[in-house]
């Protein structure tokens, strides 16, 4: 055993690298979890625009029925009919909207001449067009009632208006994931979870491989009286504690992290599976690195290149649901993209049912599908340059 | 015998680099392996180790059929590479602990080989350094102490002491004798011809991978029967002393040049007194005097007709 014991003492080299790098992944992750979680619609609320109404009308009731209904929907900020004023609001971005109504608005409203509400806005605002639609809706309710209404005061068409108006749509969010708020986090924990494990995992195992393949090494290796099959399967085991541990380690930090939504979700044994399966391909990965690089620079590098590479490609720094369809043809190549494929998929599990599980269980196998096309790709390449 | 090669052939490509190469080795022997770089003694010493396949020959060691898998031989060879293959992640003694560890399973026994293997290259004060804080000579002495812990009954050191000081290189010689004296066969390779003469009980020169002489150094010497140069310091010679001289009896050859006459003689005895008679007899009156014997340089000259370090 005594590969199997050198490996650990080899990586005792690389110990603190690796600690680092899982120290400032998870602190990624959890920053990027906690970042990204409140960006999720839960709840509905209309936008309300800081604005300033003048009301150069006076006391007409049509008037003051749409500066009251304009104050229901929107911020209103009081403001004197003063242009400098009016203005400086505006600069400052104190209102982003000021609405005007004219005098004799009223009048000419109700006797169908032309008329209008005058309005300044802020250029390119967004938010001055729901003012805009507000008091166009107002008006025309206020057009509707007074054609078809019968005679009525204007007092009275004020106030049926503004009882037409009143009436609001409830709105429900209903959204695609079982998951509530509380338990976001870990659902981010568990995308990022695959750059963090991917990049420690290379990079350990990358170490290990360049450290026993310097030819020299190997070549003295190969003098002793221990088959190379014997070497190569300590190897193998050492690649495989290494791997488990780094596994746990981050797995545990998730119920550190999340213990009791993420228990209470009744979906750790699927987030395992799947961090498990990505594992393997982390330590596959790892294995072509270390048996394809020379020097620790050139490891750096692909650790770097592949990771993030991956990870951007594959759908975990940025939401699949946004990346482009191209985007996505190209991820499909990639384990990652199916790592978060599964992920995304049980993160919207309400009930673990047969059917529902088909799909993970899917996005699993192609993971290990490619783990192991890359350990046999790897055993073709060394064996091919063993010859030469 | 406890290695023996015959015919091998070795072929990279196009390129021919052991042509039906033949040598052997008797227990208790330091044979040296003496040619240029590029001659094919690394190439000889990986076939034997079967670090190589090569394309015709017979290898034995300890009697049997060398493979890549003849685990019971491999049990007694030790082997120190021409660069240093240590791991730079462990210490001195973790190092030789693990490549003792791959022939001593006990740990007890292990422990106490590593100990004396330290103190064998002189590492004692060096044995929890990493090798990326001990100089060149050190990291030649670890090299070697990782190929000689477990005690190996037949040991192949390939060039062990290039670019080394020379207080690491007497050290290192010296301990290849010790391990001798202990009962170890050694098979050194070399390009420094003083090395093998100093150290080596035979040699075997070779060249593009063939065999050119074999044999004790003085067999070596005697088989180029090519006695000795006096050198002689004289201001001002005329050149027909010069043709005097040559006419002197065993001289082969006499040449005059910067204040120096170099008289070779092709055996014979005191030769040099016959010369001095002569200046003397014609009142030459001479500095110093320099007598040299033929060198393993000088059988590798008269052989292939260039220098070793060619």
């Amino acid at each position: 055993m005594q590969v199997f014991k050198a490996y650990f003492k080899v990586m005792r080299a690389s110990a603190g690298a690796i600690s680092i790098y899982i120290a400032i992944f998870l602190g990624l992750s959890v920053a990027f979890s906690l970042a990204e979680a409140p960006q999720e619609a839960e709840r509905f609320a209309q936008t309300r625009t800081p604005i300033a109404v003048i009301n150069r009308d006076g006391d007409a009731s049509l008037a003051q029925g749409l500066a009251g209904y304009l104050a229901d929907t929107s911020r209103v900020v009081p403001y004197p009919d003063d242009p400098e004023k009016l203005q400086d609001a505006l600069f400052f971005r104190d209102v982003e909207y000021i609405a005007i109504i004219p005098a004799g608005f009223s009048a000419d409203f109700l006797s169908g001449r032309d008329c209008a509400v005058q309005n300044v806005t802020v250029s390119g605002s967004i938010s001055s067009r729901y003012v805009d639609m507000r008091i166009d809706k107002y008006l025309r309710t206020a057009r509707l009632r007074h054609q078809y209404g019968g005679d009525q005061s204007q007092e009275e068409l004020a106030a049926t208006v503004r009882a037409d108006l009143a009436q609001e749509t409830p709105v429900t969010v209903l959204s695609s994931s079982a998951t509530n708020g509380s338990e976001r986090g870990f659902v981010f924990y568990y995308r990022y979870f695959a750059y963090a494990v991917l990049a420690t995992i290379m990079m350990g195992v990358s170490s290990i491989m360049m450290a026993f393949n310097k030819p020299d090494l190997r070549r003295r290796n190969l003098c002793a009286p221990i088959p190379a099959r014997s070497a190569n399967l300590q190897l193998a085991a050492g690649h495989t504690i290494f791997a488990l541990v780094c596994w746990s380690v981050l797995v545990l930090c998730s119920f550190v992290l999340y213990g009791r939504s993420l228990l209470s979700s009744g979906l750790v044994w699927l987030y395992c599976l799947n961090t498990l399966a990505f594992t393997v391909v982390s330590a596959s990965i790892g294995f072509l690195v270390g048996s394809s690089v020379r020097s620790t620079g050139a490891q750096a590098g692909a650790v770097n290149v592949i990771a993030n590479g991956m990870c951007f490609i594959g759908g975990v720094f940025v939401p699949q649901s946004i990346l482009s369809k191209k985007v996505l043809d190209v991820g499909r190549f990639l384990p990652a993209y199916w790592y978060v494929k599964a992920n995304d998929a049980i993160s919207g599990l309400s009930r673990a049912t047969a059917g529902a599980l088909l799909p993970i269980y899917g996005d699993v196998l192609i993971q290990l599908a490619f783990a192991a096309a890359i350990f046999a790709t790897t055993l073709l390449l060394t064996k091919e340059r063993q010859a030469e | 015998m406890l290695v023996r090669v015959q015919n091998l052939v070795k072929r990279y490509g196009n390129l021919l680099a052991l042509d039906h190469f033949s040598m052997e080795v008797g227990e208790g022997e330091i044979l040296g392996l003496l040619g240029p770089n590029g001659s094919g003694k690394t190439t000889t010493i990986n076939c034997i180790l079967s670090l190589l396949e090569y394309d015709k020959g017979v290898i034995e060691v300890f009697g049997k059929a060398m493979a890549p898998d003849a685990y019971e031989s491999k049990r007694n060879i030790g082997v120190v590479m021409q660069n240093v293959a240590v791991f730079q992640e462990l210490r001195v003694d973790e190092n030789i602990d693990y490549f003792c560890g791959m022939y001593v399973s006990d740990a007890k026994a292990r422990r106490r080989l590593v100990d004396k293997a330290i103190d064998f290259v002189g590492l004692g004060e060096f044995r929890t350094f990493y090798p990326k804080k001990l100089s060149g000579g050190l990291l030649r002495r670890l090299n070697i102490a990782c190929g000689i812990a477990h005690e190996p009954k037949l040991i192949f050191l390939d060039e062990p002491t290039v670019a080394v000081d020379p207080q690491s290189r007497n050290k290192i010689l010296e301990g290849i004798r010790d391990l001798n004296r202990q009962g170890a066969t050694v098979v050194y390779t070399s390009h420094y011809m003083e090395e093998v003469e100093q150290l080596c009980t035979r040699i075997v020169i070779m060249d593009k991978g063939k065999t050119l002489a074999m044999g004790t150094k003085d067999e070596l010497k005697a088989m180029i029967n090519d006695g000795d140069t006096v050198t002689v310091e004289l201001y001002a010679l005329q050149p027909d002393h010069v043709a005097n001289i040559r006419q002197l009896p065993h001289v082969t050859r006499a040449e005059y040049a910067d204040n120096r006459l170099a008289v070779h003689f092709d055996g014979g005895q005191h030769n040099l007194l016959t010369l001095l008679d002569y200046l003397k007899s014609r009142d030459l009156s001479f500095g110093r005097v320099f007598s040299e014997q033929p060198t393993l340089n000088d059988v590798f000259l008269e052989i292939t007709g260039r220098q070793l370090r060619d």
